[in-house]
């Protein structure tokens, strides 16, 4: 062997092809790097709940300085709040880890649950 | 060496470990990793049999580092084991298994395989992408344990010996690289980059 070689690929999952992968999208694929072992670190870095909040900031922000919108990510923050009441006052992480005893990895997986409920709610009836 | 020596020696079973082991020369040889009998590794050998260095290298190529350093002090006929055969073994300790240590543990390895008498070289990987993301997985039984994180700056050094990768995630014995691949992640679109370097 010798010089650089691409030595594995890994692919762009196939329900994300061929269409706009929103936040929403992002957050399905943490909570399932969690769900499979490998670890909140492996979407945003580390494995604390604020890494989540940097990497939602992060993503909207790309989002909006691009002159980007993202309906979805916007509804679920208010069904979150509205319907939810699961968005108190002092931040949903604060509240999210004190909930589940400082365990980060749970409080993480707490927002993402609420993440994969409504995206379950919401593409299974889409809003006209 | 000569076939004499090896009459003299008086061990019949060392010919059949020899086919194993690739002669001095010969380094780029793909390694066997056939098991070998114990018979042939419980067998002493004589003073000066050459058959030391043939099992030096099978131990190397099992992982097996007791018997690396038994058979090194035995060629060397020296009773103290030398720091950097020390270093060699403590690079596989767990502590190792963290992202940052990966140069440091590939300069020893590299060092204590070099002055075991082997050719080893470095593997760079480096991932092509955006988010940089590289981790190992950490399998017991063909069940994720966890997935470490390998590097912070999506750039990753092991040794390549023999045909096959080895650091402080795969210990002594290395993966093949078609093993090492299969656990080491990056997110998706990402390439995983690799590179056969001399030095670091």
């Amino acid at each position: 062997m010798t010089g650089k070689r691409v030595v594995k690929e890994e692919p762009i999952p196939e329900d994300w092809r061929g269409r706009r992968v929103g936040l929403m999208d992002a957050l399905l694929y943490a909570r399932n790097q969690i769900l499979m072992k490998r670890g909140l670190w492996f979407a945003t870095g580390f494995d604390t709940v604020e890494s989540l909040v940097s990497f939602i900031l992060g993503w909207a922000s790309n989002t909006q300085f691009n002159g980007g919108s993202d309906q979805e990510w916007e509804d679920f923050w208010e069904w979150l709040r509205d319907v939810k009441h699961e968005m108190p006052p002092e931040g949903w992480h604060v509240k999210y880890l004190r909930d589940c005893d400082g365990d980060h990895e749970r409080a993480a997986l707490k927002f993402l649950d609420f993440a994969a409920e409504f995206v379950a709610l919401r593409r299974k009836t889409p809003s006209p | 060496m000569r076939t004499s020596t090896f009459v003299s020696a008086g061990t019949v079973l060392l010919l059949g470990l020899l086919c194993l082991v690739p002669f001095e020369g010969l380094a780029s040889s793909p390694a066997a990793m056939a098991p070998l009998p114990s018979l042939v590794l419980n067998t002493p050998p004589l003073p000066g049999d050459e058959s030391i260095r043939a099992r030096l290298k099978a131990c190397l190529l099992m992982g097996d580092l007791h018997c690396v350093v038994d058979q090194y002090l035995l060629l060397k006929d020296i009773g103290r084991v030398p720091g950097w055969l020390v270093a060699f073994q403590n690079a596989f300790a767990v502590a190792n298994q963290k992202a940052g240590e990966c140069e440091k543990v590939a300069k020893t390895i590299h060092e204590g395989l070099t002055r075991l008498g082997q050719r080893p070289e470095f593997l760079r990987i480096t991932i092509d992408g955006q988010a940089k993301v590289m981790g190992f997985d950490e399998i017991a039984q063909g069940v994720l344990i966890r997935t470490h994180q390998l590097s912070t700056r999506a750039y990753h050094v092991a040794v390549w010996f023999e045909g096959r990768v080895i650091d402080a995630y795969t210990g002594p014995a290395g993966l093949s690289l078609r093993e090492y691949m299969a656990r080491l992640n990056t997110s998706p679109g990402s390439k995983i980059v690799e590179e056969v370097v001399q030095t670091l």
